[in-house]
């Protein structure tokens, strides 16, 4: 009977072992990036990556669609462990700044991708990944007026307004004048 | 004579810049007499504006099964073979698929899940990604559907297929299963042949 029992306990495990075999997993935060800015603008955006899975896993990251050509990362890939509690927060993300420096006007689309895998040498490897939808709206290239503000037009005005006031008033007969201390010929103070 | 002249010129050089100074002062201390939006003076009763703010965080992941990302046809296929089963389509429980993905529990967004593949490759032959299909169930707790037959399965292509998706709208903390089926065409030469796939999930939205 023990050994029935015994018996039947390994098969039970061997069947189900398949299915606690380990997982991969990729994570990404945020989701979706909109940026709004013009031709010529560096934007830097910060994006985190995890793995929810339970083994270790390089990840590296694309650009893909409109927005490939202005993408850049200042690192591409990163091997990133496995969360200890899978829950929030994230305790072993990686933070990766990716950059969109647009060089043309326009609505730019596409995707920043992190992926892992596939294995080396397999038959038909699998690449798995997550995606942040990315929005871009570019406007022109910003002259010098479009740089400058209300406030400060007016604080530039209001000094030009006092300087020609002052003028004015010289003109008509305003004098200013401080007198120094200083020693006299004999060396003392007055 | 000359020195007094050039004193007095001094004394109104430093004046001006005084003067200048205490204005930007003023002006720059003193922002409601600025016409900004909102602090305009209009002659109607004015009351405090109040700052609201949330912070709003999105996440998404997807976990996928070990044997997802090691498919296998066999490996000594005959040119000219049709419907050649993935190695563990139906290695599982009662036939049930290994291979799966499921939008892990980190997320808080759903998940659109969409692969494409790329050609199988033995030096200078290949044997084209179209000649791979699948299909796929995303019915929770349903590894071995009834629609998981190659009667429904469709080719894979060399870019996301966003009409067929592996699953759309997949919930959060729920999974989709899929099977690969390979035709070898009559005129495939021998070789090792290795190609992969890729699988995305994305926001749905």
């Amino acid at each position: 009977m023990k050994k029935i029992s015994l018996l039947g306990i390994i098969v039970f495990a061997l069947v189900l072992m398949p299915w606690t075999s380990a997982s991969v997993g990729v994570g990404m935060s945020p989701t979706k990036i909109v940026i709004e800015t013009y031709v010529g603008d560096v934007r830097n955006e910060e994006v985190s990556v995890f793995n929810p899975g339970d083994i270790p896993l390089d990840i590296s990251l694309n650009a893909e669609g409109g927005i490939a050509p202005f993408t850049t990362f200042a690192v591409s890939s990163a091997t990133v462990q496995p969360e200890p509690n899978h829950e929030q927060p994230i305790e072993n993300g990686q933070r990766l700044m990716v950059t969109f420096k647009p060089t043309k006007q326009g609505v730019f689309t596409g995707t920043i991708t992190a992926g892992g895998g596939p294995s080396q040498n397999s038959q038909f490897g699998g690449t798995v990944g997550v995606a942040a939808q990315v929005v871009m709206k570019v406007g022109p290239a910003k002259s010098l007026l479009d740089a400058v503000t209300t406030r400060q037009i007016i604080i530039a005005g209001s000094m030009v307004a006092v300087l020609i006031l002052f003028i004015v008033l010289q003109k008509a007969g305003l004098r200013l004048s401080f007198k120094k201390k200083g020693r006299n010929r004999d060396f003392e103070d007055v | 004579m000359f020195e007094k002249r050039k004193l007095e010129e001094h004394n109104n050089l430093v004046l001006v810049f005084a003067l200048l100074i205490v204005s930007l002062l003023l002006l720059y201390f003193t922002p409601s007499l600025l016409p900004e939006e909102g602090n305009a003076i209009t002659g109607f009763a004015a009351s405090q504006v109040g700052n609201l703010s949330v912070g709003v965080a999105t996440y998404i992941a997807c976990t996928w099964s070990n044997p997802a990302l090691t498919v296998s046809f066999g490996s000594s296929l005959n040119p000219g073979t049709n419907d050649t089963n993935a190695s563990n389509n139906y290695a599982g429980l009662f036939g049930a698929t290994f291979y799966n993905v499921t939008v892990d529990t980190l997320s808080n967004v759903q998940a659109n899940i969409t692969m494409k593949g790329e050609d199988f490759i033995s030096g200078a032959n290949k044997i084209a990604i179209s000649n791979v299909s699948w299909t796929s169930n995303s019915s929770y707790d349903n590894d071995n559907g009834s629609n998981m037959k190659i009667a429904s399965a469709v080719a894979l292509t060399n870019i996301f297929n966003n009409n067929t998706p592996i699953a759309a709208y997949e919930p959060i903390g729920s999974t989709a299963w899929f099977r690969f089926w390979i035709d070898v065409p009559a005129s495939t030469v021998a070789g090792t042949y290795l190609g992969n796939y890729t699988q995305q999930c994305i926001t749905a939205s």
